[in-house]
């Protein structure tokens, strides 16, 4: 056990509130944990437990102790945790394949381990899992219950819909499941599964029954409770039926785990060739401008240690591996999944590793959703970065996505940080690749134009010339 | 007989006491799915179990190991 030490003014995390046991309060220095005298005695029963030690020693539950005494003026709960902070959350609609499978391996593990101990997990959301570097970590301890015998393990809907079904889906039909998630927070529904695995994928592993079937008896039970519901009328004098009783023997339960877990395991995801998949070996640089590109980020990167830097349009992560060196933590966002899978699967096996992958398209961040759009949090709106790297992504952005050049520089202005930037002008072939099949309309994209655009945002700290000065890299700070 | 109908006569086989309650609804559809899903790996996991038991038992042991 540690003192609280917050200074009493707990903020409640917008997306903790669906299970009333137990909610998330941020104090600005510490994650803390209100729970209820039901989960307290959880905690306290779990925190005994060897293979819930065994599972902290592992890092694979966040780092969380009790705090002694109550934290004022929040005392409407039993009890207080305090938890690791994970250094910049992440949702499942901006993992690659990769991630949501080994976020679902661990989600399988953390259960099948549970259950072996005499405990079980009322849920299987994907949300309940977040990253450190590129280490999976399960957050939500009061998921952990005393297993009931005869219960099955509730959480196996929530893990089809958030887990298996998407992972199934990029498997099976080379079809991306980050739009899914990201329109549902749910997860793919049962029918909506089985209707985009038809025909012959069918046949593939898992799908009839875990698909097929689940969704059968989701329609078949759905139009027995609609009957129910009809025939509930006023003068009816009918009551509400009870609910359905069913026997689930533990060898019921540990044998559809570990089914679910050879399941997951062997899905791979399809082959798809994408721009920027390779990019550490086909960009368009010739060897002396990306070493005068690496040495100008490493220059700017080191002049100070930060604690956030998010590497915006990272590819495969090169300029993120020098942030790595000098930051705490990096955040390497793309909107190229195979280039994100690249980038994690390098960084999985490292020991340590401060960088965290996401996919996401930076003309179309992801917005605040969910239960009055604050569930899950706009991608701008989680943690501020200390310093943002925009490497060859301003002419995507202005060009393909035709986002204004300023209203980009405004936005990356309110984020009120260190800014490292290469300017693509017109003049580069990768913009003149852009601009064959349109009207040109995007003149401010030239270095008089880029930096009349940011004088009244940005002072300039140093730049240098790349490719014959087509190119340009700024070091920025806001003004 | 359909798959509906096979499903349903291993819920009858299976079905029994306790009920499961937590704060998301585990669906009626689903608790079935994973009893008709459970029945079989039921099945499979205590033929493993069973199996690496036999194997275990025609392991040759270590020398100095008296054990039974």
């Amino acid at each position: 056990m540690t003192d609280a030490v917050g200074d009493g003014s707990l903020i409640p995390d917008r997306g903790s509130f669906r299970d009333r046991n137990n909610r998330v309060y941020d104090d600005g220095k510490q994650i803390i944990r209100g729970v209820s005298a039901e989960a307290l005695a959880n905690w306290r029963a779990l925190a005994s437990e060897s293979f819930f030690q065994e599972l902290l020693d592992e890092g694979k539950v966040v780092a969380t102790e009790q705090l002694e005494r109550p934290i004022a003026p929040t005392d409407e709960w039993a009890g207080y945790l305090s938890h690791e902070r994970i250094p910049f959350v992440t949702y499942p609609y901006e993992w690659s394949f990769g991630m949501l499978r080994d976020a679902a391996l661990l989600q399988l593990e953390l259960v099948e381990r549970a259950f072996h101990a005499g405990w079980s997990m009322k849920d299987a959301t994907a949300y309940n899992i977040q990253w450190i570097g590129s280490r999976p970590v399960f957050i939500d301890i009061p998921s952990f219950t005393p297993y009931r015998a005869g219960e099955p393990w509730v959480g196996y809907r929530q893990f089809c819909m958030q887990f298996l079904y998407p992972l199934m889906l990029q498997a099976y039909k080379g079809v991306d499941f980050q739009p899914f998630l990201r329109a549902d927070l749910e997860g793919v529904d049962p029918l909506l599964a089985s209707r985009l695995l038809s025909g012959s994928t069918r046949l593939r592993k898992g799908v009839l029954t875990h698909v097929y079937l689940h969704a059968k008896m989701q329609a078949r039970y759905a139009g027995s409770e609609l009957d129910e519901a009809k025939s509930l009328t006023e003068n009816s004098g009918k009551q509400v039926s009870k609910s359905r009783k069913m026997h689930h023997s533990e060898a019921m339960v540990l044998g559809t785990i570990q089914g679910l877990k050879r399941l997951v395991n062997r899905l791979q995801p399809a082959q798809v060739r994408t721009t920027w998949g390779s990019y550490d070996t086909d960009h368009s640089y010739g060897d002396a401008s990306f070493e005068t590109k690496k040495s100008f980020v490493e220059r700017a990167v080191s002049s100070a240690r930060r604690h956030l830097v998010w590497d915006l349009g990272c590819n495969t992560g090169t300029f993120s591996e020098i942030c790595a060196r000098h930051s705490d933590y990096v955040l390497s966002v793309d909107g190229d999944a195979k280039a994100i899978e690249r980038l994690y699967q390098a960084q999985k096996t490292k020991v340590g590793t401060n960088i965290c992958p996401a996919i996401m398209n930076l003309a179309n961040i992801s917005p605040g959703q969910g239960w009055n759009g604050e569930e899950r949090k706009a991608f701008d709106r989680r943690s501020r970065p200390n310093l943002v790297l925009c490497l060859a992504l301003i002419h995507h952005i202005v060009i393909s996505a035709n986002i204004p050049l300023g209203a980009f520089l405004s936005w990356l202005r309110k984020l009120d940080s260190e800014v490292v930037l290469e300017l693509v002008t017109l003049d580069d072939d990768m913009s003149k690749m852009l601009l064959r099949n349109r009207e040109n309309q995007y003149g401010e994209l030239t270095e008089a134009g880029f930096e009349a655009a940011i004088s009244k945002m940005f002072r300039i700290v140093s730049s240098e010339p790349l490719k014959g000065g087509h190119r340009k890299l700024y070091h920025l700070v806001p003004v | 007989m359909n798959v509906q109908k096979i499903g349903l006569i291993i819920v009858f086989l299976v079905s029994a006491t306790s009920n499961a309650y937590a704060y998301i609804d585990p669906g009626t559809g689903s608790v079935v799915t994973t009893a008709i899903i459970g029945f079989f790996a039921a099945a499979a996991y205590t033929c493993r179990k069973y199996f690496y038991k036999a194997v275990d038992l025609f392991k040759p042991r270590a020398k100095g190991d008296k054990s039974n």
